[in-house]
């Protein structure tokens, strides 16, 4: 298995145990107590894939070759989609209402400004490593 | 008495220096071995990087390497106008090219950090090397921590240089 899968398995793992421990917490704070209905448990499974799919994607700016548009583009389509099919099976994504409407917004910006926090710091980065090679050439 | 191969040794007052022609049926892994071998006892000290020009053996100085890459499975060396193919393996290279200046940018390619120019990130947010000649490749993100400590290491030691 290659490596990258290992991880993106490793990654998704822990993402599950944090998208239930999240699920748990969203529950104890709403209810006082933990729910452990059929359908609650239900609902902290797909908390936990929904977890699994955002930590484990992450992997995506692991390949070398992905430009930083590709990487980010790519874990957009890839958790947006997720993210949008398990909220319709757990109920609070509805095509056409305006919570979904503002949850795609919210999804968009969010990774807008992952990319361009991304991008600048790379400039920061490639402004530093021609500064040293310029060094170097004066040395 | 050798059974494997012939072995004869002319000497000839007129020749300024030693050649070596070796006639062989076909081109095998005996051949590599010799050809190798005498690379090994006549070029070892002086560092020189032994790469292919066809069947023509070019023995290139590390200073001369701009980038050595995988290409088609076959590991490619390219100096300022000339792009050579080489039988060693990348981690081979990289072991054999002692000089800090070497640095594994990606994990099919090494360059030689005195022959780049800049560096730039492209709009999708590639880094891109652009070497003397012109040439350009890209780094992948996670190999600039390398690129900064070699800078590190090329300053140190020439800092080093200068005290002595």
């Amino acid at each position: 298995m290659s490596k990258m899968i290992k991880r993106a398995i490793i990654l998704g793992c822990i993402g599950f145990v944090i998208g239930i421990m999240i699920g748990l917490t969203i529950c104890f704070i709403e209810e006082h107590r933990i729910l452990l209905g059929g359908m609650d448990i239900l609902m902290y499974l797909v908390g936990g894939l929904q977890g699994a799919l955002a930590m484990g994607t992450t992997v995506f700016y692991d390949i070398e070759s992905w430009s930083i548009l590709r990487s980010t583009i790519t874990h957009f389509i890839v958790t947006f989609g997720g993210f949008y099919a398990m909220g319709y099976i757990q109920g609070w994504m509805r095509p056409g209402e305006p919570f979904s409407f503002i949850f795609t917004i919210a999804f968009i910006v969010a990774y807008i400004i992952i990319w361009l926090t991304q991008y600048f710091s790379y400039k920061r980065t490639v402004r530093r490593m021609n500064a040293e090679l310029k060094d170097m050439k004066r040395e | 008495m050798n059974e494997i191969i012939d072995l004869n040794v002319e000497i000839d007052p007129g020749c300024a220096k030693p050649s070596v022609i070796i006639r062989a049926s076909e081109r095998n892994e005996l051949i590599e071995n010799i050809v190798d071998a005498i690379n090994k006892c006549t070029c070892g000290e002086s560092g020189r990087i032994t790469v292919y020009d066809g069947n023509t053996v070019v023995l290139l100085s590390p200073e001369d390497i701009f980038r050595v890459y995988i290409e088609n499975r076959g590991l490619m060396v390219c100096t300022a106008s000339d792009t050579y193919r080489s039988r060693l393996t990348l981690q081979e290279f990289e072991d054999e090219l002692s000089d800090d200046a070497f640095v594994r940018v990606s994990r099919s390619e090494i360059v030689n950090l005195k022959k780049a120019v800049s560096f730039d990130l492209s709009v999708a947010g590639t880094i891109r090397i652009t070497f003397e000649n012109g040439t350009e490749t890209w780094v992948a993100r996670r190999r600039v921590k390398d690129i900064h400590e070699r800078f590190a290491g090329l300053s140190s030691r020439t800092r080093a240089f200068v005290q002595k």
